[in-house]
Formats: structure tokens, sequence, C-alpha cells
């Protein structure tokens, strides 16, 4: 047993009192024997010297409560029966500023949402099974359309005679060796084509862009690249991991809404490398057929007059498409194919009928959810 | 250093008290029982709310941590107890450092959720309700983490008289007992209420201190039970009319993926009984109702088998009160979100009526429509302060008497260390009251 006082740093309010080992921790209690309050005796440590030089002793530098003990050796001695061994005193300690976590804290969010995320989505996306790829793009496919045509319902072009030259473009495609997926035409007036695992969806405003029917094979082409070398699943896996990030650090503030927008933003499509790997594809998917790259050029510099109107919808296709006039250029390099075909990929009434495609829609489905 | 910066801010905030103690009559220690003074003022509240919700928007969501800690001086700065006031100590720094360090462990756990959510077909049923009944196993796991660690930094960081509160017990117990009886709860659907919560109340109360003086709490479920059933039986019944009317769709929606395979347009979706589930609407309002009452007799019971060494409480509550206080809440925010609707509609059909929405498809609308949401959850969170809160703060003002308080003056600080940061799960994910 050794005598001290108790002092409420907070108040300096000094209370006589016994202290006893119990069980294995230091008891400090009223003299007439009401217990005041247990330490751990590990813990209890010497404080920095203050002005009236007596000794104090802690549980840490900043606790509210303290032990003031003229038998210093006394109390060492009970702190060594507890199995405690004479710990170092308390030093005051250095708190890192407040502009240094601030920094530090953009800065690894930035690193996370600009490098450290994509670099896992592509490290992460090959690894997802097919039939995996394949349901995750059936939602993305579904919900894309009708972000596109501002609409409730998943309504497609099906005229009939569109439909038939439709699936004679497709047979240009490659048939095997290349992951299943669904081609389908949506009516929305602005340029566009978009591609998840299992479905490419084109819009009736490319097509009738689009100079010839090889363009728009094109386009279906470079779309078709993106599937095959795993784009569009890097892509979502970035877009679900970049947008948890922003969710996450902005706060519950406005919920997932902010989210969503904010990580649109962050989110720029698809990268330079990947728009040029898909593009080489379609050109050699062109060649093949023996057709020449001009026709994907041809609309590309279309395209471009165009968009000097309507610059700044970021929706459209070229949106997220950089450096076009780049894009232009290496397209218009390319040598012409050798034995050139015979035949244009669509007869002209055919052309027509697939530009017109869009007369009739199919009914919606089901507001399944 | 943070000893006197304490000490200033408390005799600020005891200033402060002084300037607005003409509304509030405080009971002197003569009898030795004593009430909480609650003179909080809304008009100010509210100036701090919609000042707090600017800078909010201007940092997009990083001065929530000041805005929360500003908030929170006000609330216990406006609570006196024998003329002197709460003082809340935590600083805004703590929280934003507590928040980062939890985002650490969130940010994996939230992207792998989000991961496998997108990769859940909407369409199958089962797969549906697996993934959502683990999203929510994981959420109240990290739920009741949270809560362990909000109660310990609000109650370390409250003080009176310069004694601070706080909480002992380790977050591994404090876990394994929570989620064993909410386990037990979910088992027996509700049903044994009354126990689950005496003894998680107990517990939580048997944790907390104030300075050297551990608070202790013996409360049971006796007399609990029968206004709990009626509650129990009422919300079951209504559950289970509404289920039963609703069940055609839900037939109908899980037949979509047979008829997607065959190839075949599905069905028409078939229109859900109304009889029943009008019914199954109907016991809602009682089951509120029911509700009450069983929480009024809770508040009362438990609150009488408390105790603070020799001080005791009571708090006799009103089961209209306790109703009264949501219904006008909700009442306030059912009128922001059809003030907001009104808007977006407006603006909708005035872009369509000048021909604007054909020139530049969505974007502005989007935008201004954006904003509007954005306002109206806003408006929704100030409901919540400036009303529910000060509302209920008033009702433990008017009720609460804590007898014996004179046995306050033998406590002392103890000397367990408050822990440096904030609760940082807990903001990370979604506040926990205040």
């Amino acid at each position: 047993m050794l005598e001290a006082f108790y002092e409420d740093r907070v108040s300096r309010r000094l209370v006589p009192v016994k202290l006893t080992l119990d069980a294995g921790m230091l008891r400090i209690a009223h003299p007439d024997g009401r217990a005041l309050d247990r330490w751990d005796p590990r813990r209890v440590a010497a404080l920095p010297g203050e002005a009236d030089g007596r000794h104090r002793f802690a549980l840490a530098v900043d606790a509210h409560a303290a032990l003031l003990v003229e038998d210093v050796e006394g109390l060492a001695d009970l702190l060594n029966r507890a199995g405690a061994k004479p710990g170092k005193a308390h030093r005051r300690r250095w708190e890192v500023p407040l502009p240094i976590w601030i920094g530090g804290a953009t800065l690894s969010t930035l690193l996370l949402a600009f490098f450290v995320l994509p670099m896992l989505a592509g490290v992460l996306a090959p690894m997802i099974p097919e039939g995996l790829q394949r349901r995750l793009g059936d939602q993305v496919a579904d919900i894309a359309t009708m972000l596109l045509t501002q609409s409730t319902t998943v309504r497609e072009c099906v005229d009939p005679a569109g439909m038939a030259a439709l699936d004679k473009l497709r047979a240009h495609l490659p048939q095997a060796g290349v992951p299943e997926f669904r081609l389908r035409v949506i009516k929305v007036d602005l340029p566009n084509a978009f591609a998840v695992p299992g479905h490419i969806v084109v819009t009736d405003g490319i097509l009738k862009m689009s100079p010839s029917p090889e363009a728009a094979l094109a386009v279906m082409g470079h779309e078709l690249g993106h599937i095959v070398y795993g784009h569009s699943m890097e892509r979502v896996m970035r877009y679900t991991l970049t947008s948890t990030l922003v969710s996450l650090v902005i706060g519950d503030f406005g919920g997932g809404f902010m989210a969503v927008a904010v990580g649109r933003m962050v989110e720029a499509g698809f990268s330079q490398d990947q728009e040029r790997q898909a593009d080489a594809y379609a050109a050699s998917l062109l060649h093949e057929q023996g057709y020449s790259a001009k026709a994907m050029s041809m609309l590309f510099e279309k395209m471009r007059a165009k968009l000097g109107i309507s610059e700044g919808r970021f929706e459209s296709w070229l949106g997220s498409h950089p450096q076009l006039s780049e894009r232009i250029d290496t397209l218009r390099a390319l040598p012409e194919p050798q034995p050139r075909a015979e035949q244009p990929a669509l007869a002209p009434k055919e052309w027509r009928a697939l530009q017109g495609i869009c007369a009739t829609l199919s009914k919606p489905a089901g507001n399944a959810e | 250093m943070r000893i006197v910066e304490m000490g200033a801010w408390m005799t600020s905030a005891q200033t402060a008290w002084n300037q607005q103690g003409e509304t509030a009559q405080g009971d002197g220690g003569a009898t030795g029982s004593a009430r909480l003074v609650v003179a909080v003022s809304r008009r100010s509240l509210l100036a701090l709310a919609l000042k707090n919700l600017l800078f909010t928007i201007l940092t997009i969501g990083f001065y929530r941590f000041w805005a929360r800690t500003h908030v929170r001086r006000q609330l216990w700065g406006s609570v006196c107890l024998l003329g002197e006031p709460l003082a809340y100590t935590g600083k805004a720094r703590e929280l934003l450092i507590g928040f980062l360090l939890a985002l650490v462990v969130l940010l994996p756990a939230f992207g792998l959720m989000g991961l496998v959510g997108a990769f859940v077909p909407p369409t199958s049923v089962g797969a549906q309700m697996l993934f959502q009944g683990l999203v929510f196993l994981i959420l109240g796991l990290l739920g009741v983490m949270a809560l362990y660690f909000a109660r310990r930094y609000l109650l370390t960081r409250t003080v009176w008289r310069g004694i601070h509160a706080g909480q002992t017990g380790t977050l591994g117990r404090f876990m394994a007992i929570h989620i064993g009886y909410y386990l037990l709860l979910a088992l027996t659907l509700g049903l044994i209420n009354p126990l689950v919560q005496a003894r998680l109340y107990n517990y939580r109360t048997n944790i907390t201190y104030y300075g050297t003086q551990g608070f202790s709490a013996t409360a049971t479920s006796q007399g609990l039970w029968p206004r709990w059933l009626v509650c129990w039986v009422l919300a079951l019944v209504g559950y289970l009319l509404f289920l039963y009317g609703y069940w055609p769709v839900v037939e109908w929606v899980k037949s979509l993926p047979e008829w997607q395979l065959a190839n075949l347009p599905p069905p028409p979706q078939p229109t859900p009984l109304v009889m029943p589930m009008v019914l199954g609407s109907l016991m809602l309002p009682l089951a509120a109702i029911a509700y009450a009452f069983y929480s009024a007799a809770q508040i009362t019971r438990f609150t009488a088998a408390t105790r603070l060494g020799d001080i005791r409480f009571s708090f006799p509550v009103s089961p209209w009160r306790l109703l009264l206080i949501p219904l006008v809440a909700i009442l306030i925010m059912l009128g922001i979100m059809i003030a907001a609707g009104l808007l977006v509609g407006l603006i909708i059909v005035g872009a369509a009526a000048s021909g604007v929405a054909n020139a530049a498809p969505g974007l502005m609308g989007f935008l201004i429509t954006f904003i509007i949401v954005l306002l109206a959850l806003a408006g929704l969170s100030v409901v919540n302060l400036v009303w529910t809160t000060v509302a209920y703060m008033r009702l433990v003002g008017r009720g609460l008497v804590i007898e014996n308080i004179q046995a306050a003056q033998d406590i002392l600080n103890r000397g367990m260390p408050a822990p440096r940061r904030g609760e940082g799960l807990a903001d990370a994910l979604g506040d926990v009251g205040i």
C-alpha cells in the first residue's frame, strides 16, 4: 500500500488516496476504502516536470487525472510487483499539422482516382469470367440505352428491311474467335455507338451520318475492337471503383447522387491508347474484306466538320474520342487493300433500308426491374 | 495547453448561457433533485445550419467535419445542469483524421461490394435477395463498430463542470454482445425486442462513466411485453396483408427470365390486390401509435433503473409527445419534397414551352434538377436538426429529473486517456444522429 494524491488535471482538485494492487491492476481508493479509479500498471509513467517540482504519474500525457507521489521508489516497487517494467516518462506529442493531413489526403485521393484504381481495373478485368461479363453487359447496355434515348423503356429499331441489311453487314464482321455479341440500332439523333460485354449498340444518327456502308461497318468494327480487347470490362470496373471512392470521400451529403455526377466527370471514357487499338482493329477488319480504311476516316472528317457546330455536347460519340485529327491522319496513312472488294458492303437499296431501320420500333418489354 | 483552451471555451459558453438565461428556469440543488435546462435557440441553430450547408457545398463536402463540430458545440452548450452548461470539446481535425483512417478500411470493402453488386442480375430474385442480405450483414457489422467508436468519441468529448464522460469496454465485446442479440432478434422476427433492448441498455450503460463514477443499469423487460406484443402483432399483420396483396407482382417478376429465355414477350404486369394492401397500409399508423406507447414505457422504466453512484434518474414521458415530434418532422419534410417536386416540374414544363429542351437536350435541365434535389435533401437534414433534435432535447429537459445530484461533487476526472481520433467510421458510413 502506498499513499498518494489523486489530481484532477482539469480542476486541479487534490484528493488523498491509497494505492494497492488488485488482480494485476493499480487500485486507487479513498482513505476509507471506496474505489476511485483503476489503472493499467503497464501504462503508468511519469509526466513532464511542472513548476511545483512534484512528481506526477499518469496513463498518458493528456490524461485528465494524475497521481502525485512523494515516494517515487515505492511506486516503482508497486508497479514492478504488478509485472510492469519501469516505463519511460510520457512525452509531449507532436501533432501533425492539419495542412499536412489535408494535403496528404488530397494527394492520395488523386493518386487513387487517376492511377491506382485504373491500374487495378486493368489487372482485375481479365480475371472476370466471361459469363459474368455478359451478365454485367446485359444490364449496362439497357441502362445506357435508356439514358441515350431519354426514356424509361428499352426500344430498339426493328424495321424488317433494315434488319435484313443489318444482318448482312454483320456478316462482314468476324464470326469466330470473338466473344458473342448482340448488335442493335437505337433511335437517337446524335451520332453515337457503344460497346459493353455482349452488346454493341449503334444510334441511327451515326448510320445516317456515315457516307458509306463501309463506314458503318467500321464503326461496328471499332466497337467490336473494344470488346475483343476487353476495354469495356475495364471501363465498367474503373467506373465502379471510382464512384465508390468519390461517394466515400465527399460523404453522405446528397447521397449517391453527387457521386454519380462527379464519377462521370472523373471517368473519361476509353483511354487514347484504347481508341487507337480499336481503330486499328476496325481498319484491319475493313482490309480483310477488301475495303479501304478511308471509309472510316471520311466519317471522322464529317464528324469533325459537324463537331464545329455542336461543340460542347459531352454525350457526343466524339466526346470520349480524343485527338480526332490524329486518328484521321493515321487512318489515311494506311495502305489500300490489294485485291479490292468488287461489291460494296451493302447494295444502295439495302444501305438506305439500314439508314431507315428506325421506321419501326420494338414494343417496350415489361417494366422489369 | 489543451486544458487552458478548454477552460477558455467553457467560460465563453458560460457567458453565452448567462445572456440567454432569462428564458430558462433552473432548479437549485436545495432538494437534491435537478433538471436539465435546455435553452436552445432554433433561430441561431437554423442560421448555423444554413451557413454550414453553404460551406459544405462550396467545399464539395469537406467542410462537414467543421460543420458537425460547430453544431455539436452549440447543442451541448445550450444544455445546463445546476446553472453550468455541458461542453463539447471535440475538434473538427479529429473527425477529419478519423475519417481518413476509416477510408482505408471502407474503400476496399465498398469497392468490392460495388463490383459484386454490378454482377448480380436484377432479374434473379434469389441472387438479389442473397446479395442484399449479405450487404445488410456487412453494413450491420460496420454499423455496430461505428456505434462503439461514435459513443466513445462523443462521451469523451462531453464535459460538465470540467469532468469528462467516457466509455470503457473493448470493441470485441461490444460487437459480440450487440451482434449476438441482434441476430437473436432477427431470428425471432423481433418478438423478443423488450428483452434485447433491456440487455443492451444495461450493457451500454454499465460501460459508460462520468469521471471516476461509472453508470449502472439494472433494466428488465418486465411490464413491457403487453405493449410490445400489440405493436408486434399489428406490424406483422400489416406486413403480411401488404405482401399478400403484392404477391401477384412478385410472381410475375420471378417469371420474367423464363419468358426471356423462351424468347416470348412477357404477359402484362398484373395489378396488385387493392383491398389487402389498403388494409395493410392502415395497420402502419396503428403500429406506430402502439410503438410510441411501448417506447414511452421503455424510456421511463429504463431510466428509473439507471444509477450514477448515488445519483438516480426518472423520466416520465408521454407517448403522444413521442409520436408528435416525428409526425411534425414528416409533415415538414413532405412539404419540402412537394415544393421541390413542383419546382422541378415547372422547370421542365417551362423548358419544353420555350423549346430550349429540343435545342440542348438534358444538360441544363439535368443540372437544375440536380441542384434542386440536392437542396431538398439538404433541407431534410436541416429539418432533422432544427426541428427534431431540438424537440427531443426539450422533451428531455421537461421530463428528466436527476435526484441526489449533490453526489456529483465527489466525482473527479478519470485517469483513462481519451482517444485522440474522431469516430471516423461512423462519419464515413453516414450520420449517427447528431
